[in-house]
């Protein structure tokens, strides 16, 4: 009887290298199940030593080229703290705007191009996109993410890599008229996104996946008054209720052998999940009355600790960010340029923003020329490593009777459900697994 | 007003001779071109090849390529000899071959698309700068795109 190994040294459809390792013994127990994140480590936080407090959000956008908003956003609000800099209620909205074109953006990337192709068995969206009835799904999928991406122009000064939104505000406000043209827009792709929730839901509720839960601490924003996005207290399934900028304190991390990636922990007790499915289950009460009923329709229910529910839990959101995205466009009315203004001091400032994979934490400390001391950075794929590994071994010993080939492609979908993006975390992808016997 | 050419320059400054598509883009700049082409230099656009081409039936991609030829040789192929993906160098996610063909699936392919390889050396990652074999081929590229523009204005 020999070992039963699955090893997948690169997973496509990830941002990043890492690995999955799994070893079954003879008598079909788990004697190894891993995430090995080896994209190499990119030292963010040691080369922002001794740069100027304004040109840390610019510096820490290029972690990411899917999320650079949620880190520019968390960057800015922490220097902010740091110099005790209050902004303006427009500023406040049109950061919402550019947190919320993310996410629609990514979401319709990661459901539809990433996650969805897996769940229906196709090798990719461009396979999926020959099939006919899934041709116009593809379509509205892409305009949905090209919709996201306009936000951002608008919002943000160009595509990818904002260039307006600076300490202390923006330094160029978007024209009434662009932002009724994003909202005609905004209006014209929701029926999609509804529907979207009941493709998400049917293709995820089919066997294996409903019988693969696991409780484990979901943390995210919240926000009594809204679905949090930018702002809000730092909360759990578990009970966790603290101010955002205490993170450090709360969630801890520590390095792992054979991981360029540390393991995180919430304070005396164990892994936790944060994205979308931590966001829903925290703040549904808070969703747009719409993304409730969406939820409603399919009898998604919170709490919900299926990680596999997670590509629902994005179209639900999606949903929810279009119409919160149409309300904060009636708010803006027309924006006004403000001079962003601030005084530099020495001080000490953390943020959380959510990005569309989970909490997105940045801080540190400043001196009185306002040069970077100390910059921490922690992007949600690196709270969920560990997490997902607990995965592995809580869902692989119940799915030994496929074939190598499908448990690897199981192996794959559970990766999948956290939308992981290493590049960002490295601080992923090849599957291993090993059967004995 | 959509340009009736459009030659769109891929690569990464950032790795080596993977600019070199963007390097020729910005040659083709020098030369006095017809006001009906327009000359853009994209990095490495992805899925955005789509939106870049919108509406437009005439595209010409530079970028480059690696089949095992020597350094600084230059090709061009339409879709018919398209085109192994070991060919595509682009590093994140969609490449542009995966591009092309989610663009076929959707049907929203330029009626004429050429693409203009230059066979690289190296493509290491922070590397600015061509190869002397790649770059002294950025002229003769140029000339294989500035057939190409004229054989597609006089279709």
């Amino acid at each position: 009887m020999s070992e039963r190994r699955i090893y997948v040294d690169y997973i496509a459809r990830t941002e990043g290298d890492g690995a999955i390792d799994i070893i079954i013994g003879p008598n079909g127990e788990l004697k190894k199940a891993c995430w090995e994140v080896w994209e190499p480590p990119r030292f963010f936080e040691a080369f922002l030593v001794g740069r100027k407090f304004d040109e840390v959000p610019e510096i820490v956008q290029r972690i990411c080229g899917i999320c650079p908003h949620p880190h520019n956003l968390a960057a800015v609000q922490a220097v902010e703290r740091a110099l005790g800099v209050k902004v303006s209620e427009q500023t406040v909205l049109l950061r919402k705007l550019l947190g919320l074109g993310d996410w629609i953006q990514s979401h319709a990337l990661h459901v539809f191009c990433l996650a969805l192709p897996d769940f229906l068995g196709y090798e990719s969206v461009i396979a999926m996109a020959g099939n006919s009835e899934l041709l116009p799904v593809v379509k509205k999928a892409l305009a949905l993410k090209r919709l996201g991406n306009d936000i951002s122009c608008v919002v943000g000064g160009r595509e990818v890599h904002p260039v307006t939104s600076v300490v202390g505000g923006f330094s160029a406000v978007p024209t009434k008229s662009q932002l009724q043209e994003i909202k005609e827009r905004l209006k014209a792709n929701k029926e999609f996104a509804v529907e979207a929730v009941k493709l998400c839901n049917q293709v995820a509720t089919q066997p294996p996946y409903p019988d693969l839960v696991r409780k484990c601490e979901h943390v995210s924003l919240h926000d009594d008054n809204e679905y949090a996005v930018n702002d809000g207290r730092l909360v759990s399934t578990e009970g966790l209720d603290v101010p955002n900028w205490e993170y450090p304190q709360w969630l801890i991390e520590r390095h792992v052998p054979g991981c360029n990636c540390k393991h995180a922990i919430v304070k005396g007790r164990d892994s936790f999940l944060v994205g979308p499915l931590a966001r829903i289950n925290n703040n549904f009460e808070q969703l747009s009355a719409d993304a409730k009923a969406a939820a409603k329709e399919v009898g998604f229910t919170v709490p919900c600790f299926n990680p596999f529910m997670s590509i629902v839990a994005r179209a639900i959101e999606t949903v929810h960010a279009i119409d919160a995205c149409i309300e904060i466009i009636d708010q803006l009315g027309e924006p006004k340029y403000e001079e962003p203004k601030y005084e530099v001091k020495a001080g000490e400032g953390y943020a959380v923003t959510e990005a569309p994979r989970g909490i997105c934490c940045h801080g540190g400390r400043i001196d009185k020329d306002g040069v970077v001391q100390k910059w921490d950075v922690v992007a949600p794929t690196a709270r969920n490593v560990y997490n997902l590994e607990k995965d592995f071994q809580e869902f692989v010993p119940k799915l030994l009777h496929l074939s190598d080939e499908e448990l690897t492609l199981k192996c794959e979908i559970m990766v999948r459900n956290y939308d992981p993006c290493q590049s960002c975390a490295t601080h992923s992808l090849k599957v291993r697994i090993h059967r004995e016997g | 007003m959509k340009p009736e050419v459009l030659v769109i320059g891929c690569g990464n400054l950032l790795a080596a001779d993977d600019a070199v598509g963007l390097h020729v883009a910005r040659n083709l700049k020098k030369y006095q071109l017809p006001p009906e082409v327009k000359v853009i230099e994209a990095g490495t656009p992805g899925l955005s090849l789509l939106d870049l081409w919108e509406g437009i039936n005439k595209v010409i991609i530079v970028d480059a390529v690696r089949s095992g030829a020597p350094p600084g040789t230059v090709f061009s192929f339409d879709l018919s000899d398209l085109l192994a993906p070991e060919m595509s160098l682009s590093s994140h996610g969609f490449n542009i071959v995966d591009a092309i063909e989610l663009g076929k699936a959707l049907g929203q392919l330029p009626e004429q698309l050429v693409i203009v390889g230059i066979e690289i050396l190296r493509e290491e990652p922070f590397q600015e700068g061509l190869s002397p074999e790649v770059a002294a081929a950025v002229p003769q590229a140029c000339s294989r795109v500035l057939e190409e523009i004229s054989l597609m204005l006089k279709k």
